[in-house]
């Protein structure tokens, strides 16, 4: 019955449905939030593999989406996914396909703040707080946790190749992206 | 010269070894400027010339991690790949213009072209002179580093808005073996020394190629390669920047996975650089608000007209703060 489900959204992805069972589906999505939340995560792993996926909070979102994707039994296997959306991707995305997918977004959109805010919380959780050594200035607030840090990589890999160092040390600026700690929230918030 | 033409001419290489000391010695007495600024020549060309494979480590904030750095220039150009080997499996290939980001715990690789080859930054090679009203430049003895023998330059800053460098250089190649990068009370911020190092002729393809294949991981690529613009009207100005930094480059550029053009603004002083970017505010954009740290790089992120303004660079947090608390937007 769940797998027959994941199949119908699997082809809601990929935008092979009837009209009348995308309405449905829509219909659907729109009061079930858990099941907004899966959607999302199919649409995540569309986007991911269509190397398309929008923005920052995106990126955060898909980590921690490949993350849940880990411990949870997936019904839909992946490996289909991906031929299915290699197929979508082929058709140059038809435009009632990009519609559905525009609708939807909204929904995802919504959702995506929630599991947001989840993630925030966790990390509040875990606190360890090392002090802050700058002394430069009182900081207002310093933020040091990995996914921060992750956050700035794409700023700092740009910044890298017209700063003096790169031109001075060629790539052992990267060692700074290399390095960063992997799911070690360190501090939220130093005041 | 090979490791076996260096084995046989050892003897002389030792008297050579005493002589360049000596001559080290001399220059420290006279001339720390000009001394300082041909060492700091000879390791920006080296950084950009040399085929070698060394394994160095990297500390900051009481952490410690240990990298390979394999690196390869001929006269199609520079391949770089740097492998982390310990913690998380991450690394950073370099094929010419394109440097890719693998980061496996993130199940991510981010893709970025980078700067057009020639256009080194502006301001190098170092102009020394120019910069004494902001640092101290000098000469130390030589020291071993990664068992080779390596010339100790200090760059001190003369304010609080740049860090200071204890710099150790290869006497026979120029390569930079170790750097100190110090606060304003002089303690190390970060630090990274090779600890092994050689020197090759030529570098093996399977040296400069991904470990990690990254095919299952998300791909983040620029959509449409080096979409680069340097826009004649500039909307965007720092009205605050520490005395010696002057803007070296405003371009207009689409980050990967970005949707819209981000505006990119490198700031330097000719030793350190600052980068201002400023990206439209949308609803699924999440990025910094306020201070953060890696290592020795400060950043610093704010919103401001509906935009999003995120600073970062190797320098103190005085000087990210100062930089964004002072953009403005003019029509």
């Amino acid at each position: 019955m769940m797998t027959d489900f994941n199949e119908k959204l699997s082809c809601f992805l990929d935008g092979e449905l009837s009209s009348h069972e995308e309405q449905r589906m829509l219909d659907r999505l729109r009061h079930d939030e858990a099941l907004q939340v899966r959607w999302e995560r199919y649409q995540l792993i569309s986007d991911a593999l269509r190397n398309n996926l929008p923005s920052v909070a995106m990126r955060d979102l898909a980590g921690r989406v490949s993350e849940a994707l880990k411990s949870e039994p997936v019904v839909l296997a992946p490996r289909r996914l991906r031929l299915r959306v290699g197929k979508l991707a082929k058709q140059v995305a038809g435009v009632g396909v990009a519609a559905t997918i525009a609708t939807v977004a909204v929904l995802m959109v919504q959702s995506g703040s929630e599991v947001a805010d989840q993630g925030q919380g966790a990390m509040v959780a875990s606190v360890s707080a090392p002090a802050n050594r700058s002394t430069d200035v009182t900081p207002v607030n310093v933020r040091e946790s990995s996914e921060v840090q992750s956050k700035l990589s794409p700023y700092i890999v740009n910044h890298n190749e017209y700063s003096v160092s790169a031109g001075m040390q060629g790539m052992m600026p990267y060692m700074r992206i290399v390095s960063y700690p992997a799911h070690e929230p360190a501090t939220d918030e130093t005041r | 010269m090979n490791r076996q033409q260096m084995k046989r001419v050892s003897p002389y290489s030792v008297c050579a070894l005493f002589l360049s000391f000596f001559a080290a010695q001399i220059a420290v007495a006279d001339g720390q400027v000009a001394h300082v600024q041909d060492w700091l020549r000879r390791m920006a060309k080296a950084a950009h010339t040399l085929n070698y494979d060394g394994t160095f480590v990297y500390s900051y904030d009481n952490r410690m991690h240990a990298m390979r750095l394999i690196h390869s220039a001929d006269s199609t150009g520079e391949r770089e790949r740097l492998v982390s080997l310990n913690g998380p499996a991450r690394e950073v290939v370099r094929d010419h213009d394109l440097v890719t980001c693998i980061l496996s715990d993130n199940r991510s690789v981010l893709v970025e072209n980078t700067r057009p080859a020639k256009q080194f930054p502006p301001t190098f090679p170092v102009h020394i002179h120019a910069l004494n009203a902001y640092y101290t430049f000098t000469a130390h003895g030589v020291e071993r580093m990664a068992g080779q023998e390596a010339q100790k330059i200090s760059i001190r800053p003369r304010d609080k808005y740049r860090y200071g460098y204890h710099l150790w250089v290869d006497r026979k190649t120029g390569l930079l073996l170790r750097t100190d990068l110090l606060n304003g009370e002089d303690q190390p911020v970060e630090q990274f020394m090779f600890t092994d190092i050689h020197y090759l002729d030529d570098v093996p393809d399977k040296l400069l190629e991904p470990g990690i294949s990254g095919r299952e991981f998300t791909w983040y690529e620029p959509q449409e390669p080096r979409e680069d613009t340097r826009p004649e009207v500039r909307h965007w100005h720092v009205e605050q920047v520490p005395a010696g930094f002057s803007l070296d480059v405003y371009r207009t550029h689409r980050m990967a996975s970005g949707k819209a053009p981000i505006v990119h603004m490198v700031y330097s002083d000719g030793m350190a650089s600052v980068s201002v970017f400023v990206e439209k505010l949308s609803k699924e954009t999440d990025t910094l608000l306020g201070s953060s740290r890696v290592g020795a790089i400060n950043a610093f992120g704010r919103k401001l007209k509906g935009y999003y303004v995120t600073v970062v660079g190797e320098v103190p947090q005085a000087t990210v703060m100062l930089m964004g608390q002072s953009i403005e937007h003019k029509p």
